[in-house]
């Protein structure tokens, strides 16, 4: 125990006294803890924005019914209700041919060229079509397949889903890739950053290799020697951290106006500020990770004691 | 009290430093190793505090074979044996007050009895005053006498000194010898190499003589021929 307590004491002031007696070497380090964590805060903003955005997408997704001019308003009414029972349904709206007519022209009032062509057409070119609304996108999907295999298909003129589809897949292919991107320059900065540390930790070793000498030959042992080398690890990257956290507030509180221009949901400043400690736990503790696990592996190849 | 037996120590596979070496020495006693460079003098030293390990043979200390100890065992051996070098292992930056405080920390002993006990050794060894310098700017007795005073400070039971006054000029290099004999005399037991034939002359203690890692003389005091 008195050992223990030796070790931690040793560790903690020897360790911090590193930081300025290696002060070029603790300054790359936290240069590259400063870029570590920054990259991995890209790499949280990315999967962010790609889930914002399909959920942006998917809010917008057109599910629409168009049946046949031939189908009755009970029979449309019947599927009404059969799909309204669906799990995951918000609702289910109801648009005869002849309201559907009515907001093509409200719609269409701006433009002259069309305005002019309904008024010339004597007929009702329009269908009654159901709208459904539901709380996740795979529900429109079981819906449709519902419909295409029952009996009721032969009374749909055509589904707007299906179109739709083919553009979310694109988008959530897009992001797949746009994430697996994003991982691979993080495990490439992350190796990068391990070996930065791992040989920043060799030359402060061999220039206490005389210290180092003089302590074990008085009787110092293996952890008295190494504890310093790993405090100062966790002290540089709680300091980096520290101030890339700083840098971080500073930017969004200064882009906080510009970001729901692009999208109109998606506000990283809310989304750090709700998520804060989480973000700030596993981001930390990554760092940590790669920091203290280069530490250890440079000790344990340059420092055999 | 030190016993060895068949050691012979191997380095890189092929340098041989030792050679099936057999001796004991008790405790209480004054034993120079004497012999040309390379002979294994130092070799010898750095067996017995186990900064090197044996090839082939077994070293014993107080009846405990410390030929392969590790860890916490090692570490109270080296309290227990404390080294000096001709190139005194000091952390020049730092003050004589500091040296001396850097086994006080890694033993984690009681601060105010062990800063007593550095203020009786400093003033015994005539370096009171020069406790707050720097050891850089100490004289090369002065530095073998820090060195001897950080040893004795957890009271040791061994000193090996290699080569201790091989740095110092003749004045200096009898002083440290006088103090050396002094902690013998209070029971300390004293291993020290050296090739310096003054020393061997003018000490009259039990010599092993090495050539090519090998013993070829043990004598006692009187019995062996002056250089």
């Amino acid at each position: 125990m008195k050992y223990l307590i030796n070790v931690f004491k040793r560790g903690l002031i020897q360790g911090w006294y590193l930081i300025f007696n290696e002060f070029s070497i603790t300054f790359t380090n936290f240069l590259t803890t400063i870029l570590i964590s920054y990259l991995l805060w890209f790499s949280v903003f990315v999967f962010y924005f790609s889930n914002q955005f399909l959920s942006y997408l998917q809010d917008r997704l057109d599910f629409s019914i168009y049946f046949k001019p031939e189908t009755s308003r009970e029979e449309i009414e019947k599927i009404q209700r059969i799909i309204i029972n669906f799990p995951g349904v918000e609702r289910v709206e109801f648009i005869s041919h002849e309201v559907a007519l009515e907001k093509f022209k409200q719609e269409s009032k701006i433009n002259p060229v069309i305005e002019r062509a309904l008024s010339e057409l004597k007929i009702n070119p329009l269908v009654d079509y159901l709208i459904v609304k539901a709380k996740t996108s795979d529900v429109y999907l079981k819906i449709s397949d519902y419909l295409l295999k029952s009996p009721y298909n032969e009374k749909i003129d055509y589904i707007s889903y299906f179109e739709n589809q083919k553009v979310i897949k694109r988008v959530i292919s897009f992001s797949n890739y746009l994430k697996i991107i994003t991982l691979g320059i993080i495990v490439v900065s992350w190796l990068f950053a391990g070996l930065i540390i791992f040989n920043n930790l060799y030359v402060s070793i061999s220039n206490l290799k005389e210290e180092i000498e003089i302590l074990q030959l008085l009787g110092a042992g293996n952890w008295f020697i190494r504890s310093p080398f790993i405090f100062y690890t966790l002290f540089f990257s709680l300091i980096s951290y520290i101030i890339s956290i700083g840098g971080l507030i500073i930017f969004l509180e200064k882009t906080k106006s510009f970001w729901p221009l692009v999208l109109s949901n998606f506000s990283l400043y809310h989304f750090v500020l709700e998520n804060f400690l989480k973000l700030n736990l596993i981001i930390f503790g990554l760092i940590i990770f790669i920091n203290l696990s280069s530490t250890l592996i440079s000790i344990q190849k340059h420092l055999r004691l | 009290m030190i016993v060895f037996k068949n050691v012979t120590k191997i380095f890189d596979g092929k340098i041989v430093a030792l050679e099936n070496i057999s001796f004991e020495i008790k405790s209480g006693e004054f034993v120079l190793i004497i012999g040309r460079s390379g002979a294994g003098k130092s070799t010898i030293i750095r067996l017995i505090n186990r900064e090197i390990e044996p090839t082939r043979g077994e070293i014993y200390y107080k009846n405990l074979k410390i030929s392969n100890i590790n860890g916490r065992k090692k570490r109270e051996l080296r309290r227990k044996i404390v080294t000096i070098f001709q190139d005194f292992k000091l952390l020049n930056k730092k003050t004589v007050w500091e040296n001396l405080l850097l086994p006080i920390e890694i033993w984690g002993e009681n601060g105010e009895k062990m800063k007593d006990k550095i203020y009786q050794l400093t003033e015994k060894l005539n370096l009171k005053n020069k406790l707050f310098q720097k050891a850089e700017t100490l004289s090369g007795g002065e530095k073998q006498k820090l060195c001897l005073i950080r040893g004795l400070l957890f009271n040791p039971e061994v000193i090996l000194a290699d080569e201790p006054t091989g740095n110092l000029d003749p004045l200096s290099a009898f002083e440290i010898l006088e103090i050396l004999k002094q902690l013998n005399k209070e029971g300390i037991t004293i291993i020290l190499a050296t090739h310096n034939k003054e020393i061997v002359n003018s000490l009259r203690k039990r010599v092993i003589t090495l050539e090519a890692g090998k013993i070829i003389k043990d004598e006692n005091p009187g019995t062996y021929s002056i250089f």
